[in-house]
């Protein structure tokens, strides 16, 4: 069974680097640094599932979602935020969603981050 | 007192008033008195002069008239004619010529040398009567000088006063013309022109009544008056005013007569006398009015005058009564304006206060989400690098499971002081509703419920009867409740008692407070922290993951309700004690 990709988006390289590095054995990551490129890396790369951050410098996570969901081939993909905003508390609940969409909190632990990612991934199954 | 003093001020003031007035009034209406009395006086003495010029004349008219008549020719002749003959003359000639002298006397007559009456008029009846043993005819007899008698008692025993006139034809001794005047007369004419009150008598020289209102007293002396027990006097004064009248001296005073059936009330009279002349005789004409009758008026004036003083001073007094009361009445209302108005200057003050609260702590809201992110950011950074060297690098090195372990723990611990300053700066906006203060404690209870049994803490609630209710936000106060009852779970590892106790504090004062206590019987709270409970990041748990912020966040949350928190180690024995003060709304009414 091919490995589910997911596009991990966050200006923070090191960030990505580090969720890259733990997740390349399990899951096909794709990482994007620039807020703007989202759409291009998604029509492109076409992820199961979108780890996106909140608070980017060129454009934000919720307006990037917007422009996904806007985006036909795009709709279904699951988007999970990953942001500082919100506290380790709120985001363990699992009904807490910020902008209509789950959310984990940062700093995230590995275990946290695999457990997000499988449980959205089998809602969208 | 000194409300006492105030209250009395006006009615004492209204009572100095009314004493001034009352003294002025007073000397007033004595200085009115003394005026009109001595005007009086003064009048009575002018009447009294005039009634005595007036007797005067008239007794002078009389004696000219008498003296005139013994000079004429028919008066002579009928003399020498004798009773008979006069009769025959007739007696029509003779009243022609008496006619104007019987004006002037009750009753005229001739008596010829012998002392026989040859004519009388008006009546006829005396006439061919002998009247030598009259004293006054006997008198003149001998001497044949004009003379006026004293009081003569004739045969009908009338007092009367006679003026004798002898008669000479060419130069004998004819006869007398006797002039007879009756004290009732007298007294008529005495009273002719005295009105207005006043009376007036005559007495002569010996203090014999010639003219007195009561006729009884004619021709008595006046002590007789006295000695019938009619009026005493103040013997003095009166004597001092006879003894002047009876030495034919003019004067005039005050005496007081005291009557017999009433002898404590005296009966002031002014009196004024001015002498008499009747031949020899010296009389006084004596003329009082009641002293009563003349300041009467005044006192009426007076009177009225107090009477329309009192109805003003009662008038003012209503007055003052009234304004007093409706100015009590406006003060309370000022003042009950002027405590609305400070509870709504407290209130906007709270408000204000709350809201620069809310502010400040809204930029630092703003500044601790942006700590967060930029702190939280680099946390998540260390954490995925921790994971892959922890899953990749296999080092037989014991040190490294330890060092990943240690820096796990303190990205742990710095994500947690981080999460509890946002919450510390989140507490901004409050939902304030009046509630129930024994609600949000049960809420709370639930809350750590399952912390509470597993410490084996028992719960012991003492929570007052009737209290109002709170204006607060039940969330954040749920917050608060919740952190001290944590805190005492801590602080009582192998059990213990927890007691919560709710009253209410300055009932009816300017603050009223219902009060929340939480008390437990755990290792209280060390020595060294205690001034600094509520400075944030103090704490005595860092070692178990506690940032030091709890108690701030409490403080802060209090602060915000305009309330208050006290926490300090019991007195009476080990463990620590909370006080919350939550503040009562006077709107929120009782619960």
């Amino acid at each position: 069974m091919a490995k589910k990709k997911i596009l991990v988006v966050d200006d923070e390289v090191a960030f990505t680097r580090g969720v890259k590095a733990n997740l390349d054995a399990i899951y096909d990551v794709r990482v994007e640094n620039h807020a703007s490129r989202v759409c291009d890396a998604v029509q492109e790369f076409r992820p199961d599932l979108i780890l996106l951050d909140v608070m980017m410098p060129d454009m934000d996570g919720c307006e990037v979602a917007l422009r996904l969901n806007e985006d036909c081939c795009c709709q279904k993909i699951p988007i999970v935020y990953i942001t500082a905003l919100v506290a380790k508390s709120k985001s363990a609940n699992k009904k807490s969603k910020v902008y209509d969409y789950p959310c984990l909190a940062k700093p995230v632990t590995l275990d946290d981050l695999t457990t997000g990612i499988e449980l959205y991934l089998k809602k969208k199954a | 007192m000194g409300t006492f003093f105030k209250k009395i001020f006006p009615y004492a003031g209204m009572l100095v008033v009314v004493a001034v007035v009352g003294y002025f009034a007073r000397q007033n209406h004595n200085y009115f008195e003394k005026i009109i009395v001595e005007q009086a006086r003064r009048q009575l003495l002018d009447t009294v002069r005039f009634e005595a010029s007036s007797l005067n004349q008239h007794v002078l008219n009389l004696t000219q008239e008498l003296e005139i008549l013994s000079g004429q020719e028919v008066i002579q002749e009928a003399f020498a004619y004798g009773p008979g003959k006069i009769r025959n003359v007739g007696f029509s000639l003779l009243d022609d010529s008496f006619k104007d002298v019987k004006t002037l006397a009750d009753s005229l007559s001739m008596v010829d040398a012998r002392g026989v009456v040859i004519y009388g008029a008006p009546s006829r009846d005396n006439i061919g009567k002998d009247l030598s043993s009259e004293s006054d005819v006997r008198r003149a007899l001998a001497d044949r000088h004009v003379q006026a008698s004293g009081i003569v008692y004739p045969a009908a025993r009338v007092p009367v006063l006679t003026f004798v006139q002898p008669v000479l034809s060419q130069g004998r001794f004819v006869g007398l013309l006797r002039a007879v005047i009756s004290l009732e007369t007298l007294q008529a004419i005495v009273n002719r022109n005295v009105g207005g009150g006043a009376y007036a008598f005559l007495f002569d020289q010996d203090g014999r009544f010639l003219s007195y209102p009561d006729k009884h007293y004619l021709g008595q002396s006046v002590a007789t008056l006295f000695a019938d027990g009619h009026l005493s006097l103040d013997k003095s004064g009166f004597q001092t005013l006879m003894d002047q009248g009876l030495r034919g001296e003019e004067g005039s005073g005050i005496c007081q007569l005291f009557p017999v059936d009433s002898p404590h009330e005296a009966e002031a009279v002014i009196v004024a006398f001015s002498p008499v002349y009747f031949g020899s005789h010296v009389w006084s004409l004596v003329s009082g009015i009641d002293y009563d009758a003349v300041s009467g008026p005044v006192n009426r004036n007076a009177r009225d005058n107090i009477v329309f003083a009192g109805l003003v001073v009662l008038i003012l007094l209503l007055s003052v009564a009234f304004f007093y009361r409706d100015q009590k009445r406006k003060n309370s209302e000022l003042q009950r304006l002027y405590q609305e108005q400070k509870k709504n200057l407290q209130d906007l003050s709270s408000a204000q206060s709350m809201l620069i609260q809310s502010a400040k702590m809204e930029s630092v809201g703003r500044l601790a989400a942006g700590v967060a992110h930029e702190v939280k950011n680099p946390l998540a950074i260390i954490l995925m690098g921790v994971k892959y060297f922890r899953n990749n690098i296999k080092s037989k090195d014991e040190h490294v499971p330890v060092f990943l372990d240690d820096i796990e723990g303190a990205v742990n611990r710095a994500d947690a002081i981080v999460n509890d300053l946002l919450d510390f700066s989140s507490i901004t906006g409050l939902e304030i509703k009046s509630q129930d203060i024994h609600a949000i404690i049960d809420k709370s209870l639930l809350l750590v419920k399952h912390a509470l049994k597993k410490a084996n803490v028992r719960v012991i609630k003492e929570l007052g009867e009737g209290l109002p209710a709170v204006n607060v936000d039940k969330n954040k106060v749920e917050q608060v409740f919740v952190n001290f009852f944590m805190n005492a779970v801590e602080a009582m590892p192998d059990g213990g008692e927890l007691r919560v106790r709710t009253f209410r504090e300055g009932a009816g004062g300017r603050v009223d407070w219902v009060v929340v206590r939480i008390e437990d019987t755990g290792m209280g709270i060390p020595e060294s922290v205690l001034k600094d409970l509520f400075v944030p990041f103090v704490t005595t748990k860092r070692s178990v993951g506690g940032t030091g912020l709890g108690l701030s966040i409490v403080k802060n949350i209090m602060e915000l309700h305009g309330g208050k928190v006290i926490l300090e180690n019991k007195a009476e024995g080990p463990g620590a004690r909370a006080t919350l003060w939550f503040k009562i709304q006077q709107e929120a009414g009782y619960g």
